[in-house]
């Protein structure tokens, strides 16, 4: 082929096909002519300047300093039409009254990031791989948790019952023959043995509704009564410590379908609460309200309190806060947790609102009307 | 003609491919989970649409029809897809063993070796996967640490046998009696010469033979 040819040849190839920046400006950045890849890429058209296409940040782009030296190669990042930035590195060249602006990207530099991006790919893949891997362990080490609280609380049950059956038999038939240092210990081994047997229930409890077998066995129930007999099972404790139970109860409120026994099991964690929780001859009041289909039961004492940051750690399992038990009573953490799950599966809310040294008020809602059986 | 019992036609397959080759990472997540839906077994899907569907698409490449670029995102749309059947694998009861399975140093292609880490969970072992481009060292460490059962080379690329070798070296040499077992594409060629020079060394074809292995050790 002859000289001229081949040179017809490569500048219809850079003109036509090469994936290569190739673009002829205007002294003034007007852009007349580009090939396919720059259009693609860049958006580059005739008719376009040079500056909207090129956009310095810092300077705004000389093109007599680019063109100073046609032998530099300047780099460039720019917009692409996709969106996406890219770095041309270009070579500026003067010719007549316009610029011929020749420019590649770095291959090695694309190969890099390809690959990066590749084993990033395969990272994410992995760690996925693994985190799947990993819940499902703690997935089972749970199940065996909720199996082994279970099984701890009814091999430790039937003992206890013995102790207790003993202690009450003493209580009852010993106590004229014994004095009164030993009365007093028998008291105190009752009263251990009655601790052990609620945080027993609680285990068990636990384990019940982590391992998602908690049912309810809902009939009409009138809240009303229920609260009398949750007050009834506590006016001693209450009157231990002085502590005024008060009680506002709405009429209006119907009998509601619910698992009464378990919501008496909440209710009567609240109260507990919040006699433990308060100082001596101070009120713990117990309302209830007919709201707009709910009705909202509410405990509030004139207690320590809860701080802000430790409210959102109430309702965990296990989780003790730094709120006192006023007479020294012990806590374990499940009480609420415990009553959270009940309230939840009766489809109602739990909630707290405290203020530290000056009380705090527990309330939950439960549906007026029971949801269709499933 | 129906394959993986009559679930993946040769149409839905082929259906599968194009719209894999296309980028349609959504069209291809629906027919897993299609297939996995109408009861199509975790072998199945790897063997008869994962696997299959890979060693089209390298061929596809090899004969310059599709771009690197399409193999690559091919491979990580068919990675994302497996992990659609880790809930699957991972809810198994565990049998005690455990496995360790990794790819060569510069070895990238790790979708095969994936699988047999999945299977082998699926199958009730607990698998360990290291992934691609594993350094002997990482390796040696993990071996250290878990005590495996059995540890899973996998080898796509022919010329990285040699780092596949020295590999088999240093192993057998520093836990002689651990069982490893090879795999990969790059072992259909001169495997005798490779087992001859690890005696103690096992190959595994295919994942049917892996679950045969798996049922026979227990």
């Amino acid at each position: 082929m002859e000289a001229p040819g081949v040179y017809d040849f490569i500048y219809r190839y850079l003109q036509e096909e090469a994936p290569v920046l190739f673009l002829i400006m205007g002294l003034d950045g007007q852009i007349r002519e580009t090939n396919p890849f720059t259009q693609q890429t860049l958006g580059a058209t005739a008719g376009r300047t040079f500056q909207q296409i090129f956009v310095d940040f810092h300077n705004l782009l000389e093109i007599d300093r680019l063109c100073a030296d046609p032998s530099v190669v300047h780099m460039l990042n720019v917009s692409t039409a996709g969106g996406l930035p890219k770095t041309f590195y270009c070579r500026f060249i003067e010719y007549g009254d316009c610029v011929f602006v020749l420019g590649r990207t770095n291959a090695q530099e694309q190969d890099q990031f390809q690959r990066d991006f590749l084993a990033l790919n395969a990272e994410i893949n992995n760690l996925t791989r693994q985190l799947h891997k990993t819940n499902a362990e703690l997935v089972k080490l749970n199940q065996l948790k909720n199996q082994f609280l279970g099984m701890a609380a009814h091999d430790l049950r039937n003992p206890l019952q013995v102790i207790m059956s003993y202690v009450e038999l003493l209580q009852a038939r010993a106590a004229p023959m014994l004095d009164a240092k030993s009365v007093a210990h028998l008291d105190k081994i009752n009263h251990a043995a009655e601790s052990m047997q609620r945080l027993i229930e609680q285990f068990l409890d636990v384990s019940i509704i982590e391992s998602g077998r908690l049912s309810l066995e809902r009939k009409p129930t009138d809240l009303g009564l229920l609260l009398g007999e949750v007050l009834m099972m506590l006016e001693l404790r209450a009157g231990a410590k002085q502590i005024e139970l008060a009680v506002a109860h709405d009429p209006a409120i119907p009998p509601l379908e619910i698992d009464g026994p378990k919501i008496g099991q909440v209710i009567k964690n609240l109260v507990a609460n919040a006699i433990e929780h308060s100082h001596r001859g101070t009120r713990v009041s117990l309302c209830t309200r007919l709201g707009e289909g709910v009705v909202e039961v509410a405990v509030h004492d004139q207690g320590v309190g809860i701080a802000a940051e430790e409210v959102k750690r109430l309702f965990m399992a296990f989780e003790k806060i730094s709120a006192k038990k006023t007479a020294g009573e012990r806590s374990h953490g499940l009480g609420l947790a415990i009553a959270k799950k009940i309230v939840e599966t009766h489809q109602g809310r739990i909630w707290v609102e405290s203020r530290q040294g000056e009380g705090s008020s527990f309330i939950f809602t439960l549906p007026l009307a029971a949801p269709p059986a499933a | 003609m129906a394959l993986a019992g009559d679930l993946l036609t040769e149409n839905r397959y082929a259906d599968y491919v194009q719209r894999l080759i296309a980028g349609e990472k959504g069209a291809c997540q629906r027919i897993v989970l299609e297939l996995l839906e109408e009861g199509m077994g975790v072998r199945d899907l790897y063997t008869h649409l994962f696997q299959r569907s890979m060693y089209e698409v390298g061929d596809l490449w090899e004969r310059h029809v599709i771009s690197v670029a399409v193999e690559h995102l091919t491979t990580a749309i068919t990675e994302s897809l497996m992990s659609l059947l880790y809930p699957r694998l991972f809810s198994r009861a565990s049998i005690g063993k455990t496995a360790i399975v990794a790819c060569c140093a510069n070895e990238y292609h790790q979708i095969g070796g994936k699988m047999v880490a999945d299977m082998l969970e699926y199958n009730g072992w607990d698998s360990y996967f290291l992934g691609a481009n594993t350094p002997l060292s990482d390796l040696t460490a993990l071996i250290g640490e878990k005590r495996p059962d059995m540890v899973g080379l996998s080898l796509t690329i022919a010329q990285n046998r040699p780092v596949l070798e020295k590999i088999l070296e240093a192993l057998t040499t520093l836990y002689p009696d651990l069982k490893i077992l090879v795999g990969g594409q790059a072992l259909r060629r001169e495997l005798d010469s490779l087992l001859e020079r690890f005696p103690t060394v096992g190959h595994l074809a295919n994942l049917e033979r892996l679950e045969e292995w798996i049922a026979q050790e227990g």
